[in-house]
């Protein structure tokens, strides 16, 4: 036996598009040139890792960035 | 004498864990409370959950062992980890909203319900599977290796994989008494054990290593490297792995139903912002450890045993705690993936039509200890290897990318056609199969492009056409419009017997 109810739940939809594709555009260009250079010179252990550092670092920065526009964006939305 | 240390440690660990779990015992109201713990985790509790899944013992192992072995390659690991959680963050509304209203508790449920398709709900399920197998071959082998070396010599190799066995069967009991909830919160302390004390491990070794002339200048030059233009691996090596591993990190369907236990979509996101620092330290702290640790000349001749070789220059108790680590990463992995194999295979694909929760759970049972079985088997071939493990784990990244297009097009897109998403997993999965016995690394032709992504563009060529070939009926398309735009329109049945809401969604 059931009963049939409108859900209540009311979604808020707070995708960025542009926002996720400049993400995304910079993500994808972080994963397809490195090789290219680090593969073509000899920069040794401080470059290598450096890059992998830099790379988290700036990964990280946007994600941090993210959190703080969609943050922001619903504290708009529910004020 | 060593091998109580050693021994000893793993059962203090074990009866913590069994403490915490049954002290937070909370008696399962119905399936969704068994399956996804009713949503109602926070963001802490999420974030250790996720990384406990994420971050396997063999980690420590194989993918530590690529390191010691081949060099900074190894730290492909850190952007796709990183790359992961940024998809969980942009993913969490949609798959939270969808998973709520339409009480979800797979990812091939999801799948399932977007393109109202039960083939496919059932492909993506047996993707899925079979992709996770490797995995947990993997993760009996660093059970194999924790009591292996926790014995010093007294254990063999195969006699420390069925004591491996041994104890992730008790474990077990706990989780299947204790469903989702129970795995969640022993996640937390293994979590804590595995990459807290991981990490101070380490970072201990690290400064050891520096101190005693096994510096970043002993190291060869080759080490610092990446397969560029002209190398034999092919300059796209590299954007192939990273690539394949942030996409198909959403695909494994352990990984996927993290999304559905949290209380709330910003709880996701907020746990993927707390994941993010927590993945950067320690793995950043493990692959450096086994880049320096390649100068140690057992170490170089069996790369794959860098976590034990090191830490066994501290003694028995360091390498107790070490042994630790790897198996608290473990048990949490092989916990995840059993328990959404078992799931899926009997909800997903045996008893796709629907049936009973003590049948469900019967099957589930049987899928599990099944699955274990293959397991085993591929445990034991793989005991005396020392070298390229990581390999496993990379070829089952090439089958679980194929789930990528339907799952990202289709959250994104509305056009994708049910007839799209299963034809394109089918082909995209068997191309990456057959490719990858050929070209089990990469293909020197396509610029050094791994099978996964050639699957993966052939799939989302075959998804797109069809989209356009043979669109959605105009049902469809309104199902789909309401979706995306009103999800409020979906009306919820709830079970009278059990308040808990059933999809009302028809399926073909």
């Amino acid at each position: 036996m059931t009963t049939d109810q409108q859900s209540e739940y009311i979604p808020k939809s707070r995708h960025s598009t542009k926002l996720y594709v400049i993400a995304a555009t910079i993500n994808l260009a972080i994963m397809l040139l490195p090789p290219i250079y680090l593969g073509m010179t000899s920069g040794g252990a401080a470059l290598a890792i450096g890059y992998f550092m830099g790379l988290s670092v700036i990964l990280l920065i946007s994600l941090w960035a993210l959190n703080l526009y969609d943050s922001s964006s619903s504290r708009a939305g529910s004020s | 004498m060593n091998i109580f240390i050693g021994y000893g440690m793993v059962v203090v660990f074990f009866a913590v864990i069994v403490l915490v779990m049954e002290r937070s015992y909370k008696k399962d109201a119905n399936f969704t409370d068994y399956a996804v713990a009713s949503r109602s985790f926070g963001p802490w509790f999420q974030s250790m959950s996720f990384l406990n899944t994420w971050l396997p013992g063999t980690v420590f192992i194989s993918f530590a062992g690529l390191a010691a072995g081949s060099g900074i390659i190894g730290f492909y690991v850190l952007p796709y980890s990183l790359l992961a959680v940024m998809f969980m963050f942009m993913m969490a509304d949609r798959v939270w909203e969808w998973g709520r209203v339409f009480n979800l508790r797979t990812q091939a449920d999801f799948v399932g319900m977007r393109y109202n398709s039960t083939p496919v709900r059932v492909i993506a399920a047996a993707v899925g599977i079979l992709a996770s197998i490797p995995w947990l071959i993997l993760g009996f082998q660093s059970l194999g290796l924790v009591f292996s070396y926790l014995s010093f010599g007294v254990v063999g190799p195969v006699a420390a994989v069925f004591i491996g066995i041994f104890v992730l069967a008790v474990r077990q009991v706990w989780t299947v008494r204790m469903g989702m909830r129970g795995i969640v919160i022993s996640d937390m302390v293994q979590g804590l054990v595995a990459y807290a004390g991981g990490f101070l491990l380490a970072l201990g070794f690290i400064v050891w290593l520096l101190s005693s002339g096994h510096g970043f200048k002993s190291l060869p030059a080759t080490f610092w490297n990446l397969p560029g233009v002209g190398s034999e691996t092919g300059f796209l090596y590299f954007f192939s792995l990273v690539a394949t591993g942030a996409l198909g990190a959403w695909c494994w369907p352990d990984i996927f139903v993290r999304l559905f236990t949290a209380k709330s979509s910003r709880t996701v996101k907020s746990s993927a912002v707390k994941a993010a620092p927590a993945l950067f330290l320690f793995i950043t702290a493990l692959i450096i450890m086994s880049l320096l640790a390649h100068s140690l000349s057992d170490v170089a001749k069996a790369p794959d045993n860098v976590w034990f070789l090191t830490l066994a220059r501290g003694g028995p108790w360091i390498l107790a705690l070490g042994g630790v680590a790897v198996l608290a990463a473990t048990m949490g992995n092989v916990n995840a993936i059993t328990a959404s194999v078992g799931l899926q295979v009997s909800q997903d694909i045996i008893h796709v039509k629907g049936t009973t929760d003590q049948r469900m759970t019967r099957t589930a049972k049987y899928a599990i200890a099944g699955a274990v079985v293959v397991s085993v088997i591929g445990a034991l071939l793989t005991v005396n290897t020392a070298s390229g493990l990581v390999l496993l784990a990379v070829a089952s990244y090439q089958g679980i990318v194929q789930l990528a297009p339907s799952l990202f097009l289709g959250l994104l897109w509305r056009r994708g056609t049910a007839t799209g998403a299963a034809a394109g997993m089918i082909v995209g999965f068997v191309t990456a199969a057959t490719l990858t016995f050929f070209y089990p690394v990469s293909i020197p032709a396509l610029g050094g492009l791994t099978s996964g992504v050639v699957g993966m563009i052939l799939n989302t060529i075959i998804y797109v056409a069809l989209a356009y070939l043979a669109p959605l009926s105009s049902s469809e398309k309104e199902r789909v419009t309401r979706l995306f735009d009103n999800l409020s329109t979906f009306h919820t049945s709830l079970s009278s017997d059990t308040n808990e809401p059933i999809n009302v969604r028809t399926t073909s």
